[in-house]
């Protein structure tokens, strides 16, 4: 389990490859550096495309809980 | 065709943006309720899968007196396995230069290419196939609006023929609808379309195979320049991000 409270956090429940690379890299954009964003979605696929997003843009990816399906993900803005 | 993907790939990219800000990801999903799959599944989902890869060089036994058939068949399982481990998706290889600015699907889709050249110089040049095989009338018109509309299409769906096929396999429900459209619609192309252009009644292009049209070393040198451009052009990209649309 990853013990961070998020600044932000985006719903991308239904949403499939590649919605949910699009709609964090968005969010990431928004956001102020060393907030956390939390994205919660079910495409089991945004778990290879997250590194590659992160790395690119200099971001920290703290952790990834699933549960039911469900998986939370938990982005640090670099 | 080429072209026209890449093209079409731009637009379907801005397409979602102005989706993304326009519609909400659940309107049609709103009610449904995901049911995670029964506990068992997950534990003998390995057990099955070291099942398949093993029954791979049996195939051929398999489907007794219609080897090519098993050939075939112990090669697709192969190739399915290779392009789920690896995620490797034709849609992304064309999207994300310009949607996140990387490279490396395109990279490996450059040096595919280059592996086909490779694998069709060999048996063509040798004769062990006919030139024409595999060598369709759409080098004009047909290709570009084609590349544009396939390009859109497969951004939009999320996927391209392979993708789509592995992620059938993964079990994503979205596309499973893909894949069954695309089966409809290149059945209907393939009814309605190609007797009109084999009658010579309608006409996408040109049938042009290079190394019979300028020759083999003109080929050679067109590929790998297209290629050199391209990979110089992705490579580009990824360090100025020039042609990201987000």
């Amino acid at each position: 389990m990853v013990d961070v409270t998020p600044d932000v956090t985006i719903d991308l429940k239904g949403l499939s490859c590649p919605m949910p690379a699009i709609k964090i890299k968005k969010e990431l954009k928004g956001m102020k550096s060393g907030q956390v964003l939390l994205a919660i979605g079910t495409d089991p696929g945004t778990k290879n495309d997250l590194p590659g997003i992160c790395k690119k843009g200099g971001h920290e990816l703290l952790g990834i809980d699933e549960e039911g399906g469900l998986f939370k993900y938990y982005i640090r803005k670099g | 065709m080429w072209a026209g993907i890449i093209c079409g790939a731009i637009v379907g990219l801005k397409y979602l943006m102005w989706e993304m800000e326009h519609i909400p990801n659940n309107i049609l999903s709103k009610g449904i309720t995901l049911r995670p799959a029964p506990a068992g599944w997950k534990k003998a989902q390995p057990y099955l899968g070291w099942i398949l890869l093993i029954l791979i060089p049996f195939m051929p036994a398999i489907y007794g007196q219609h080897t090519k058939l098993g050939i075939l068949a112990a090669l697709g399982l192969l190739s399915g396995f290779v392009m789920h481990r690896s995620r490797f998706c034709f849609a992304a290889t064309f999207r994300d230069p310009f949607m996140t600015g990387e490279s490396d699907k395109t990279q490996s889709l450059i040096l595919s290419v280059l592996i086909v050249m490779l694998g069709v110089s060999i048996i063509k040049w040798s004769g062990i196939v006919p030139w024409y095989r595999y060598v369709f009338g759409n080098a004009g018109w047909g290709g570009i609006v084609g590349g544009i509309i396939f390009g859109f299409g497969m951004i939009l769906a999320g996927g391209c023929g392979s993708g789509t096929l592995w992620r059938v396999g993964e079990g994503q429900i979205k596309l499973i609808v893909v894949m069954i459209t695309m089966a409809i619609s290149n059945s209907l192309t393939k009814a309605w379309l190609w007797p009109k252009v084999r009658a010579h009644e309608l006409s996408f292009g040109k049938a042009i195979f290079l190394p019979r049209d300028v020759g083999w070393v003109w080929a050679y040198i067109i590929i790998l320049g297209i290629m050199l451009i391209w990979y110089l052009f992705v490579l580009w990209n990824e360090e100025t991000e020039k042609c990201v649309v987000m």
